[in-house]
């Protein structure tokens, strides 16, 4: 959703003290860009606003190096501040061609540079990048039956949800990196199906067998665990 | 199938690389990466006139285009400034010395228009290497027998098998005479001290053609040089051997003959040597009326 442009401009501008050597304080006025969506800041940082980047950067430093951290996998581990920092350089050099898109965000541009860079680096070290194996369709609910409730956040499951983090972190080190790629950009990243196309560089029906495929697997994987007090 | 698991994003949500992040150095160096990108480009003279170009909607080709009428005219004016070749009149190198040897002579004889007789006189009483008058001075007069007396020292000297003067600190003191007039009789020495209206041969061609016979003509008059002037060239066609001319002078006027050596004479320059004598002709006849 883009930004509205005026509101954006009664944004606050807050000032920094700086005490000079004479004790006379000094105030520096900065624009509060924190209101401005990733779009105008990819716009203002391509009209020369280095600060406008570093908040953007700021924004998508962790999910991204998350995301990149989980689909490298645990192999690869070792290139993954190689394929992190070279999206974001990739990013700056290609901000010529970067223009605001109602069908493509900023976010989906950062993750496709990030997705193809990953996929680079899986070839080169010869890992499984894709599987499109057909799916089973498992209706079965029966793993979820005995694990807390989603929506529940009592502090007694914390523990749960956390163990239940792990299993699931050492279940998609067995998935193939398209399907793991398209599970994490759903799920953890929120992106939808449409925004997946572009990033996975894949058909719409394609990108929606690999979220089966994946769930399926992930499922089979993950309906082994159950929580100590519930065997 | 609903392709979103709640019980999935959740155990998502609580992995233990939640807070994964990259370290410090990466950090700054991307930060650093995109702030110098963000920097504007330095651009010297040549990219801003090609983006102002490029304003007006002016193609590669036509910028080349003008590039190439700019280099043309360039040459054209360069060619301009330049002087004529020196192929179009070739003087030998020998004779230019040798006129600029009879300077003093010369000099006296300009100084008073002189007779049939005497003009003679002075010059068959001159040195043994026959040499070309010189046009010299601003006009002061040099009595004819200083112009004997001096020959003969400016006649003894050899020509010198390069145009560079010794060095008159690393000669001998016994042949300091002879450096001093091997010195002296290098065409750059003969230049030296002597001012206004002194020209070589290949100055006076030079001024024929481009200031022309009446502009050089009326110049030697307000100077008081008094000629006329003669084409010659060598004979057999050795353009690279000295020509040894016998001094003259006009019967009528009674003004010197200044040889004009040159190896091919071309049309320009002999009608410019001809209104040359014409006008010197003319200031004769207004004179002696």
């Amino acid at each position: 959703m883009l930004y509205n442009e005026e509101s954006a401009l009664k944004f606050p501008i807050f000032l920094t003290p700086n005490v000079s050597s004479n004790r006379v304080i000094h105030y520096t006025a900065r624009m509060n860009l924190d209101v401005f969506s990733d779009d105008v800041l990819m716009t203002k940082f391509c009209a020369g606003d280095a600060q406008a980047f570093e908040l953007l950067y700021m924004r998508h430093e962790r999910p991204l190096y998350r995301y990149i951290r989980r689909v490298l996998g645990t192999a690869l581990g070792a290139q993954v501040d190689e394929v992190f920092q070279d999206t974001w350089m990739k990013l700056v050099d290609s901000r010529a061609s970067w223009r605001e898109r109602e069908d493509a965000s900023f976010k989906t541009w950062l993750f496709m540079l990030a997705h193809h860079r990953a996929v680079d680096v899986l070839r080169r070290g010869g890992r499984e990048v894709s599987a499109d194996e057909g799916w089973q369709d498992d209706e079965s609910e029966s793993p979820w039956q005995l694990w807390p409730a989603s929506s529940a956040d009592e502090p007694e499951h914390q523990a749960f949800w956390r163990k239940a983090g792990q299993q699931l972190l050492d279940c998609l080190e067995g998935l193939p990196a398209l399907q793991r790629a398209a599970f994490l950009l759903h799920h953890e990243d929120g992106l939808g199906l449409d925004e997946m196309t572009r990033i996975l560089d894949a058909e719409f029906e394609t990108v929606k067998s690999r979220l089966r495929y994946a769930l399926s697997k992930l499922r089979a994987c993950m309906g082994a665990y159950l929580p100590p007090a519930m065997e | 199938m609903d392709l979103r698991d709640s019980h999935l994003e959740k155990a998502l949500q609580h992995a233990p690389d939640r807070d994964l992040q990259p370290g410090e150095a990466v950090r700054g160096r991307v930060i650093a990466y995109a702030a110098d990108a963000a920097k504007p480009e330095k651009t010297g003279w040549l990219s801003m006139l090609i983006d102002s170009l490029r304003q007006w909607h002016v193609t590669s080709a036509q910028v080349a285009g003008l590039g190439s009428v700019a280099v043309a005219l360039l040459v054209l004016l360069m060619v301009h400034e330049q002087r004529p070749a020196d192929s179009e009149w070739v003087v030998p190198a020998s004779s230019e010395y040798v006129a600029k040897a009879d300077a003093p002579k010369r000099k006296a004889a300009e100084a008073e228009p002189a007779t049939d007789e005497l003009a003679r006189e002075e010059m068959t009483a001159s040195t043994e290497a026959p040499t070309t008058p010189e046009v010299v001075t601003e006009g002061a007069t040099t009595h004819p027998t200083e112009v004997a007396q001096a020959a003969p020292a400016m006649a003894d000297a050899p020509l010198p098998e390069s145009a560079a003067p010794l060095p008159v600190e690393d000669a001998d003191a016994d042949t300091d005479a002879l450096v001093e007039s091997r010195t002296k009789s290098t065409p750059e020495a003969f230049t030296e001290g002597v001012a206004g209206e002194s020209e070589g041969a290949a100055d006076l061609q030079y001024g024929l053609m481009t200031q022309g016979g009446k502009a050089l003509a009326e110049q030697g008059i307000r100077a008081g040089n008094y000629r006329l002037l003669k084409i010659e060239t060598p004979q057999g066609g050795r353009c690279d051997e000295p020509g040894a001319h016998v001094p003259q002078a006009d019967a009528e006027t009674g003004y010197p003959i200044e040889i004009v050596d040159v190896c091919v004479a071309p049309v320009a320059l002999v009608d410019e040597v001809e209104i040359y004598n014409q006008v010197m002709r003319a200031y004769w006849q207004k004179t002696s009326q």
